[in-house]
């Protein structure tokens, strides 16, 4: 009898072995299908610059040539100007380390913002984070991308600037954004207070709260920034 | 004394920029200092780092070093609102308005679309307008703002909250701090004119000393005005406003 239940056990403990491998084969699989999704996104995206930047300076060609023209040539050459070539907005979102690039690109998506990105990170540093890590660094970067987004819409103009930089212990992201409203700058990470018209007040207050990341508010020149310090090593 | 630093990596360029400052009236006639760099060196960094003196910088936004003239002028921004700042571009200005919000740039001149008319023209209105790029800056353990004093158009103490109100013609900003107390980060343009108001006297267009208010330059009335200053203020202003 004794012999029987081992056997289904030994069985059993085989069965989970093979489906544990096959699982672990298909994850990898799949990081490698979207690994090379998101080098094609980033090529794509540096296709559309390249060709913004074209499409400009051709632009301005053909008006530099206007002043040689005769009057067909004239013509003929405001008729290509007049044409309508769109231009895409692209904001370089192909800037982002892939660790973040899945949030804020689904954040910013078709926002006709302008936004910013500077990248001076080396590689893909939130890639050697836990997992526990990286969920504390996405939570406070929603919260903070969520903000901004919040805080700027109703500008004429609005924008947003990402800098992710590094020193010797710590990565940090600076999430800038104009603004117009009134703020009480010393209750700025309290709970419950909101500058905005709708929300808890509890986005800000739980980034202070969380213990694995480090924040620092500034206000420049009526642009708000927040910078989240993250240690590299935690 | 002014310096003109001019950071340009490509020679035929910088040769170019050379010409154009040397045939630019103001620079000849006025006490100023010109010097080029290619890229940003040690030597550079400490030129920044001196705002004791004033500057204009003529970056290259697109240099093709590891260190472009964006964050050039990102670096001089660290400590030094006082300088301005032009940029030359190769091709058609993307996130112009953004960068000149942000850092506060002068102008963003085309390399190919009548560049030496555009810097000439830009030099020449820098040497000629008010300098006036000074900051209220205050940090404490939670945040740091800085606002330029000309978009300060007033400030004032919220009895109910205990705290001071800075407002200008976008935002308003609470801090916990006295009226006393943020008088010594301001300079002689802001004057007293209530016991619980500062006004910028750059902003004033008339005072009504008999019902007790002003008028700012965006035309709002605000009626925090006490007949206990006029006498200082007239001193100072004359009657004129």
């Amino acid at each position: 009898m004794e012999k029987v239940s081992n056997f289904i056990l030994l069985i059993g403990l085989i069965i989970l072995i093979i489906i544990s491998i096959r699982l672990y084969i298909q994850n990898q699989k799949l990081k490698k299908q979207i690994e090379k999704l998101l080098e094609t996104i980033d090529l794509y995206n540096q296709h559309i610059e390249k060709d913004n930047i074209y499409k400009h300076n051709i632009k301005n060609k053909l008006i530099a040539l206007k002043s040689f023209s005769n009057q067909k040539g004239l013509n003929l050459i405001n008729e290509i100007i007049e044409e309508n070539t769109p231009i895409i907005k692209n904001n370089n979102l192909y800037k982002l380390p892939h660790g973040i690039k899945g949030l804020v690109t689904e954040k910013l998506y078709n926002k006709n913002y302008d936004i910013i990105i500077d990248n001076k990170l080396k590689g893909d540093p939130f890639k050697k984070f836990s997992s526990k890590y990286f969920n504390n660094v996405i939570d406070c970067l929603g919260i903070s991308m969520d903000n901004a987004i919040e805080s700027c819409q109703n500008m004429a103009k609005p924008f947003i600037i990402i800098d992710l930089y590094e020193d010797d212990d710590s990565l940090f992201i600076k999430i800038g954004n104009n603004f117009d409203n009134n703020i009480d700058l010393d209750k700025l990470g309290e709970k419950y207070y909101t500058t905005k018209n709708k929300g808890h007040g509890l986005g800000l207050y739980s980034i202070k709260q969380n213990k694995y990341i480090n924040e620092k508010i500034e206000i420049i020149n009526n642009v708000y920034y927040i910078t989240l310090e993250m240690k590299k090593s935690v | 004394m002014i310096k003109i630093v001019v950071v340009e990596d490509n020679k035929n360029t910088q040769m170019e920029i050379k010409t154009i400052l040397r045939d630019t009236e103001i620079v000849r006639n006025e006490d100023v200092i010109i010097e080029y760099y290619s890229k940003f060196c040690p030597e550079l960094k400490s030129v920044i780092k001196n705002i004791d003196e004033r500057k204009i910088y003529i970056l290259d936004i697109e240099l093709s070093t590891q260190t472009s003239g964006l964050d050039i002028a990102k670096y001089i921004r660290k400590s030094d609102w006082d300088s301005e700042i032009i940029f030359l571009t190769s091709h058609e200005k993307m996130f112009e308005a953004t960068y000149r919000s942000v850092h506060e740039i002068y102008d963003f001149i085309e390399k190919f679309h009548n560049m030496k008319e555009r810097l000439q023209k830009a030099v020449n209105d820098i040497f000629k307008r008010k300098y006036d790029n000074k900051m209220f800056k205050f940090s404490c353990r939670h945040y740091n703002i800085q606002i330029f004093y000309h978009s300060i158009n007033y400030i004032y103490r919220d009895k109910e909250e205990r705290k001071i109100i800075i407002v200008t013609n976008h935002n308003n900003y609470a801090l916990n701090l006295s009226l006393t107390d943020v008088m010594d980060y301001l300079d002689d343009r802001f004057k007293l004119v209530h016991r619980a108001c500062i006004v910028n006297f750059d902003h004033v267009e008339a005072l009504n000393w008999a019902k007790g208010y002003f008028v700012l330059d965006n035309g709002e009335k605000i009626y925090m005005l006490s007949r206990k200053f006029k006498k200082e203020l007239e001193v100072i202003y004359g009657k004129s406003k």
